[in-house]
């Protein structure tokens, strides 16, 4: 195996130093499914997730943020049809977890996907 | 030879000429790094996930109107407990968290608070050998549920149990209004 070893990476016409790169990468994902018996379908980064009632689960990291100014990008599929529904946070609480919730009234998604961007500790 | 000692010209070919074979191995180096993080990208990817057969059901009693918590640890961090040399030990998290409830005692709340003007433990700690499940689910106790839960809590009413999944309700409809019971069973719906 090889290693790259480089300060900056160009294609020529612009030049970004590597870890513009490595840090811009997600740090976490996670795909949940809140209905029934409440899951973890896929992930990284995540040590558990808690089921706090309908559409409200917190996620908890397994490496913590260096900040609470991550970033998250998110996703609700409800049960039973296939829309989109607006997500609310809070992350407030602490840098290694965070809580989400559906927008409106409550409800348990099949399906919510999320991934998060920022520094790690 | 470091790349250093190419010229400019031999690392970037015109554009479209260049062919990088990324392997399996390619994460090899991150099986040992110092970092959490990149340990757990490598094993979550060596190791196939376990789903535990353990959900942890809490009350905070900060708030006992909130309904009954259910803590479902993540199969791929469980996988990586149960392998060994991934995490670190539990004391480093709660160091943490000691470092972040001084910081909300002193300004009170973690507004402003960043890693970078304190020294993170978790990340950077050795990683520690294989768990079993049972342990595994009360390091998860001590890093996710709130210390006022299982270690400052006073009260005569169980507010924790560790239970098998079976115990779990999957029908949701009064979920809401799930509290833990006080009897054998472990848990029963308030409506």
């Amino acid at each position: 195996m090889s290693t790259l070893e480089v300060s900056n990476i160009s294609d020529k016409t612009t030049s970004v130093p590597a870890g513009y790169v490595v840090n811009g990468s997600t740090k976490s994902r996670a795909a949940i499914n809140q209905t029934g018996v409440v899951s973890v379908v896929e992930s990284l980064n995540l040590s558990s997730v808690t089921d706090n009632g309908t559409g409200y689960t917190t996620i908890n990291f397994a490496s913590a943020f260096v900040t609470s100014s991550f970033t998250v990008t998110t996703g609700f599929q409800r049960a039973g049809s296939s829309d989109l529904v607006n997500t609310g946070f809070s992350r407030t609480t602490t840098l290694n977890k965070f809580e989400f919730y559906s927008g409106g009234s409550l409800a348990d998604s099949a399906l919510v996907s999320l991934s998060t961007e920022g520094d790690l500790a | 030879m470091n790349l250093d000692d190419y010229e400019k010209d031999e690392l970037i070919p015109a554009a479209g000429s260049i062919e990088i074979d990324i392997e399996p191995t390619e994460l090899d180096a991150w099986k040992n790094h110092k970092q959490l993080w990149f340990r757990l990208c490598y094993y979550a990817q060596a190791l196939k996930p376990v789903q535990s057969k353990y959900r942890v059901l809490f009350e905070d009693p900060n708030d006992m109107d909130a309904p009954a918590k259910v803590l479902v640890p993540d199969p791929r961090w469980m996988a990586a407990a149960l392998n060994g040399s991934v995490l670190p030990d539990i004391s480093s998290y709660i160091a943490d968290q000691k470092t972040l409830a001084e910081y909300e005692k002193q300004n009170g709340s973690l507004e402003g608070f960043n890693w970078k003007d304190h020294d993170p433990q978790h990340p950077y700690a050795e990683p520690r050998g294989p768990m079993t499940e049972e342990e595994a689910i009360e390091y998860l106790v001590q890093k996710d549920i709130p210390p006022r839960v299982w270690r400052d809590y006073k009260g005569n009413r169980t507010i924790m149990k560790i239970v098998p999944v079976e115990a779990i309700p999957s029908n949701r409809s009064y979920r809401n209004a799930w509290v833990i019971s006080q009897d054998e069973q472990e848990l029963e719906h308030a409506a």
